[in-house]
């Protein structure tokens, strides 16, 4: 979908990115990780031009990106940032029909639309449609961001820290949200983030890079289980399996057994409190229950896999 | 801005604002022939023959003035701080500034009278000081304004495709725009005030008769003009209130 | 297969935080300056330079310049263009000969333009002089962007140069000058006449206006309404101002002619500096209360903690954190000061207007320039002079501007 070839970016004799080669496949959600500074904003700005690149190239289905006008690019890619960035002088509804207007796009259509979007990311399009972002939280802002960045129903999305600057109950709220839209509309989003945590929750793939380069390029898996270099198991950490797990839900790795006897935990928590509990009781199984009614059980050795689609998506409050 | 023009932006936004009328109906009041000799009369300040040109057309030609020099000013410039603050033009940007701070520092005397010289009397010398001293807080509100919006939208403006000129139409002029306005509305009130100076260069206005009554030893008809231009001053702030609050 | 092209400072733009400007890419757009320098300077090269008249008020001709001097200034137009090219660390050499060429050119037209001409003849700058000097000047300020930290000072390296030429009498021929080697020692009367009434208005109105200041900051109604009054009075014209001033002065000496006796009335020093000071007392008064009241409460607040007396509060606590803004209200009355002083001759209190108002009365152009270009000048000045004054004194407290 996205490919990088030998990208580079230079300021005078120091290199913001060298010879960079990725594939950001369809539909995927790939994490651009790596500590700051590393050269992964300016990958990210160089996908949709707001950096040029001083060297390399981009292409978008085999096209490269050079040759369209940057304007036309951009309209044709999702963007959000983690100020955010809403125009604090229109309302909802006007922020996210932006790139549709840009487009020419018939009002009647683009009002549909932008309910649609509301409701998809969880605001309800007669309540917030004519709010103006000085009245949302961080969390509904951003929320509105995203909704923004789907308007013209771009089939690539660029997110820059995200959920950097929203407090963590909100971070966790609208994590799970955009995973579930990520899941129905798959999308080919790459997404900057320095957060180890969102990066294994969220991402299919994960690019990490340090100074400029890459430093590994596989899923979550491979860069918990098989680092490349010492840089990539020092940056994810001794308890990177754990952060992994802190991701998933209890039921995520539920399979059918006999509960009887065993310890109960909640579906829908986390699998590293699950762990916990496990330690805690002195138990190799744990009984999973929602609302009452056992679903499964969880053994030590099922915390091993990690399951590649969590069978239950739950809708979310809004934060 | 003090706590009770708050509270009225906050109750009165529907409720038509009655009291900007004080002052405009003050001001047609004493332009009403004979009321403002017959006001002043107990002062014994002086003797106020028929006024020539009538109080009504020195109010006209006053306005008359400040409203043709407003309207230069904004097509002059709201496209020059649009220019200088583009980026790469920080330079340009801080030329436009250092020039915004010397016209507030140089006497508005010094730069009527400096334009005689190239211009000859009456009310032209007197337009282009206008010009030239209402310029300073358009360009330093509307530089103000636009360097004040917010990165983070503009980064998104630009991430979205939108193109430089989309950015300046779409976000960054309505953006500006309260700053801007509140800078218009100062113009326009120390206009009044610029122009009254400008008598003394033979332009006319509500000038003519503070100089004379100075020049005459007659404070009756400095009085008058002051007392004018006063209430012209108010009336004009009063209104443009009503789109531009105060910074 | 296509590269992308590296782009310059043009192309890219730095709109995010993400990058930082570095300063070469702020000095990067100072030929953009440069350029809009040489504008005027080609245009004023190309205009008259000298009006030449039989005597100060008769009609006159226009004189250009000769080729040789034409080319001259066209080059030093496009000097300090090239210097910022190809030598930037010259840049400043090259604006400050435009600005010397300009006064050279000048006093060098105006005596040939002379030469053969009776003694009432006057020789004065046209429009060409004021549209280089312009331009050289805003070369000039391009050029300092250039410079950094001590080295701002060589921007400067014109000024004395300039007065060489002025002190050598190159520029005697200069009907500027002409008319201020007539008007000699009056003019410098006038002027210290000038300074004198702002420097008593400025005085008194400090003198009444820090105690009022003082006391009216702690009393939250009469702030208030201190403040109020102050913004009303703001909008009110400044010439009607002085004018509503004069008036009461006016009514007494009337209605007391022992006070007129006394010399006041509603003419002449006494009247213009009672205006003046009520005038200034304005922003002195506003600026005050605002500073006072800006004190945050909980520095305050921790002195009283600390066992401080009131009067340990207000000197040690107060007056240091207020300073900044108190100053900047004086400096405001001070510059608002030296423009009605100048509207101030009108009622025979002399000054650099007296000047002006000659020159409006008489149609004579050099006299106006004769008051007002020092009196903007002063203006100026004192600006800059009580700016400094401001950051000395924040940087004795320990703060910064």
């Amino acid at each position: 979908m996205i490919e990088l070839q030998g990208l580079e970016k230079r300021y005078g004799d120091s290199f913001a990115v060298r010879d960079l080669n990725l594939v950001f496949a369809e539909g995927e959600l790939t994490a651009l990780l790596g500590p700051s500074g590393c050269g992964k904003t300016t990958t990210l700005r160089m996908i949709n031009r707001l950096i040029e690149p001083t060297g390399g190239r981009v292409l978008l289905r085999g096209q490269d990106t050079h040759t369209l006008k940057p304007e036309t690019l951009r309209r044709g890619i999702g963007y959000v940032i983690q100020q955010i960035g809403l125009f604090p002088h229109l309302n909802v509804a006007q922020n996210v029909a932006t790139v549709p207007d840009l487009l020419g796009r018939p009002a009647r259509d683009t009002e549909r639309r932008v309910d649609e979007l509301l409701d998809l990311v969880g605001l309800s399009p007669a309540e917030y449609r004519f709010k103006k972002p000085a009245e949302l939280s961080g969390g509904q802002a951003q929320r509105v961001g995203v909704a923004r960045a789907l308007a013209a129903d771009p089939p690539v999305l660029l997110m820059d820290e995200p959920f950097g600057a929203l407090d963590p109950l909100a971070r966790d709220k609208l994590q799970d949200a955009f995973r579930d839209i990520q899941r129905r509309l798959k999308k080919t989003v790459i997404m900057v983030t320095h957060d180890i945590d969102e990066a294994l929750r969220l991402a299919d793939r994960i690019a990490l890079m340090n100074a400029g380069e890459l430093a590994q390029f596989g899923t979550p898996d491979d860069l918990i289980h098989r680092p490349a270099s010492d840089f990539v198991r020092q940056f994810l950490g001794e308890d990177a399996a754990l952060r992994q797990l802190a991701g998933r839900r209890a039921a995520d790795f539920a399979h059918p057994g006999d509960p009887a006897g065993l310890p109960t935990v909640d579906a829908q928590l986390d699998a590293r409190s699950a762990l916990g509990i496990m330690l805690r009781e002195g138990a190799d199984a744990l009984a999973v229950t929602q609302a009452g009614e056992s679903i499964g059980i969880l053994r030590w050795s099922d915390l091993q896999t990690i399951p590649m689609q969590p069978p239950i998506s739950i809708r979310d409050e809004v934060t | 801005m003090t706590s009770s023009s708050l509270t009225a932006a906050r109750t009165g936004r529907r409720r038509w604002p009655w009291g900007v009328l004080l002052w405009p109906s003050l001001l047609l009041l004493c332009l009403i022939p004979g009321v403002l000799p017959r006001l002043l009369a107990p002062l014994n300040l002086g003797e106020l023959t028929a006024f020539d040109p009538p109080l009504w057309r020195l109010t006209l030609t006053h306005l008359g003035l400040v409203a043709l020099a407003t309207g230069v000013v904004l097509g002059l410039g709201v496209p020059l701080a649009v220019a200088v603050t583009r980026p790469g033009r920080v330079a340009l940007r801080q030329l436009a500034e250092t020039l915004v701070g010397l016209g507030q520092t140089v006497p508005t005397f010094a730069i009527l009278a400096l334009a005689v010289p190239a211009l000859g009397f009456g009310w032209k010398p007197t337009l282009l000081g206008l010009i030239v001293y209402g310029l300073v807080p358009v360009v330093s509100n509307g530089i103000a304004g636009l360097q004040s919006v917010d990165t983070s939208a503009l980064d998104a403006a630009r991430g979205m495709g939108m193109t430089g000129r989309q950015r300046l139409l779409r976000v960054e002029l309505p953006l500006a725009l309260p700053v801007l306005l509140a800078g218009v509305r100062t113009s326009t009130v120390y206009n009044v005030g610029t122009a009254t100076v400008g008598a003394a260069l033979g332009a006319g206005g509500l000038g003519e008769p503070i100089i004379n009554g100075l020049s005459q030893q007659n404070t009756a008809l400095v009085l008058v003009g002051a007392v004018l231009s006063a209430l012209l001053a108010l009336s004009l702030d009063a209104v443009l209130g009503l789109f531009a609050p105060r910074t | 297969m296509s590269k992308p092209t590296p782009t310059g400072a043009g192309g890219n733009r730095p709109s995010a935080p993400l990058l930082s400007v570095t300063k070469n890419a702020v000095r990067g757009d100072v030929p953009q300056v440069l350029v809009l320098a040489a504008l005027p300077l080609l245009a004023g090269a190309a205009l008259p330079w000298v009006l030449l008249r039989p005597n100060r008020l008769a009609p006159g001709e226009y004189l250009r310049l000769p080729p040789a001097l034409l080319a001259l200034m066209l080059v030093l137009a496009l000097l300090p263009l090239l210097a910022a090219r190809f030598l930037p660390r010259l840049t400043w050499l090259a604006a400050g000969l435009a600005v010397v060429a300009v006064f050279w050119v000048v006093g060098l037209q105006t005596r040939c333009a002379l030469v053969g001409q009776a003694e009432f003849a006057r020789a004065s700058a046209a429009a060409g002089v004021w549209l280089s000097g312009l331009g050289a000047l805003i070369a000039v300020y391009g050029a300092g962007l250039l410079l950094v930290g001590r080295q701002k000072l060589l921007a400067w390296a014109w000024v004395p140069a300039v007065l060489a030429l002025v002190w050598a009498g190159h520029l005697s021929g200069w009907s500027v000058l002409v008319e201020a080697r007539n008007e000699g020692p009056r003019w410098v009367q006038e002027l210290a006449q000038h300074l004198r009434l702002v420097g008593t208005a400025l005085g008194l109105s400090t003198l009444i206006g820090v105690p009022l200041a003082v006391w009216a900051a702690g009393r939250e109604r009469v702030a208030v309404a201190v403040l109020g009054l102050a913004n009303a009075i703001q909008t009110l014209p400044s010439l009607a101002l002085l004018g509503l001033l004069i008036a009461p002065l006016s009514a007494l000496s009337n209605a007391f002619p022992a006070l007129r006796a006394a010399g006041i009335s509603g003419i002449g020093v006494a009247p213009a500096l009672t205006a003046m000071t009520l005038y200034a007392l304005l922003p002195i008064l506003r600026n005050g209360v605002v500073a006072l009241r800006g004190v945050p409460a909980g520095a305050v607040d921790a002195a009283r903690g600390m066992g401080m007396t009131g009067r340990q509060i207000f000197w040690r606590v107060q007056v240091p954190l207020a300073l900044p803004v108190w100053l900047t209200g004086i400096r405001q009355a001070a510059v608002l000061l030296v423009g009605v002083a100048s509207v101030a001759a009108l009622i025979g209190a002399g000054g650099l207007g007296t000047y002006i108002f000659k020159g409006l009365q008489s149609a004579a152009a050099d006299l106006i320039l004769l008051g007002a270009v020092p009196a903007a000048l002063l203006a100026i000045g004192v600006d800059a002079a009580l700016r400094g004054l401001e950051v000395w004194l924040g940087r004795r407290f320990g703060r910064v501007g």
